[in-house]
């Protein structure tokens, strides 16, 4: 394997020790990701509190059943998608905030990198 | 002076000792290069899967409103398709985290014995455990049978589209063979989808 494919990373910055400063925006935007599925979840959660009761009156009449059986299949079929599409949401979140992690890591390495020979070198490091 | 590699026993367990820097395992390669394209194929599933609800709550939209073959079979081919889908995008996006966590135990390691090396001593790394075979094992089998149980519930989808699209009554499907080799595939296909 060469050294340059072993080298080159998304999760590696090139920027400089200084941006080790700036605020990640990683961290913002993950927390937010991980949030809105969460919320997301919620509303879905009372939307099948609400199917459950058109469930519980399905025993009238038959026209009205297949009315009523119709209304329970259509909601059915979008919200199991859009849930687990809300869980995915936050597991997106997750994998934003890991990616920022692994950044401000590599950050840190070459932070260390640079002043612990210097600390060595003045006997600051026992 | 530099020592040739070679391995020592320590209180945290059996460490590598190398001249110069480690790089990254051929594990943790993998992981940098597979965690975005995994993260993409993920999203893109459960998009694909969400817009397949959507078509799927039309169709029962249209059974509601008065039962035909062409509807019932459209309802019964989409419900399939749309839960393989929802799992395998699903699978795809655990997968990139798992990559990720690899990639930042690479970065441990790497970055580790870049400070080392920084300050002129000799490299010293873990040896790889075995928990972190486990969980490549492990990771690789999830997907391998996540793939299969999509693939299963594309069969079904295709059988029950053939058993229903030949039917004349509501709750009574066209070919029964059809049907009942969808709804076979169904129960173990489904299963492994969760167990995946």
């Amino acid at each position: 394997m060469s050294p340059k494919l072993a080298t080159f990373s998304l999760t590696r910055p090139t920027a400089s020790v200084a941006a080790y400063v700036a605020e990640p925006w990683q961290f913002r935007v993950g927390i937010a990701m991980a949030t809105g599925g969460a919320m997301l979840l919620m509303a879905l959660f009372v939307l099948t509190i609400v199917i459950a009761g058109w469930v519980s009156d399905l025993n009238g009449s038959e026209a009205g059943n297949v009315s009523l059986l119709g209304r329970v299949n259509t909601y059915e079929a979008w919200l199991l998608p859009v849930a687990v599409g809300a869980i995915a949401l936050a597991k997106f979140g997750i994998a934003v905030i890991l990616y920022g992690i692994v950044r401000r890591l590599w950050l840190r390495v070459a932070a260390v990198k640079e002043s612990l020979p210097a600390l060595v070198g003045r006997g600051g490091v026992k | 002076m530099a020592t040739a590699t070679h391995g020592i026993q320590t209180k945290y367990g059996p460490v590598i000792v190398r001249p110069a820097g480690t790089g990254q395992t051929l594990i943790h390669t993998v992981a940098n290069w597979l965690w975005l394209p995994m993260l993409v194929m993920g999203a893109m599933g459960v998009a694909v899967a969400i817009g397949l609800g959507i078509a799927q709550a039309d169709a029962a939209k249209d059974l509601g409103a008065g039962f035909s073959a062409d509807r019932k079979a459209d309802f019964e081919t989409l419900k399939p398709l749309t839960s393989g889908t929802l799992f395998l995008g699903e699978a795809f996006i655990l997968s990139s985290i798992s990559f990720l966590l690899a990639t930042i135990l690479g970065a441990l390691r790497w970055g580790g014995g870049e400070v080392q090396e920084s300050v002129a001593g000799p490299v010293k790394t873990l040896k790889m455990p075995s928990s972190a075979w486990a969980f490549l094992v492990l990771m690789m089998m999830g997907v391998m049978a996540e793939v299969v149980a999509f693939g299963s519930l594309v069969y079904v989808a295709m059988q029950a589209h053939d058993a229903w699209i030949g039917a004349t009554a509501a709750g009574a499907p066209g070919s029964i063979a059809e049907f009942n080799r969808a709804v076979t595939w169904a129960t173990w296909a489904n299963p492994l989808r969760e167990v995946a």
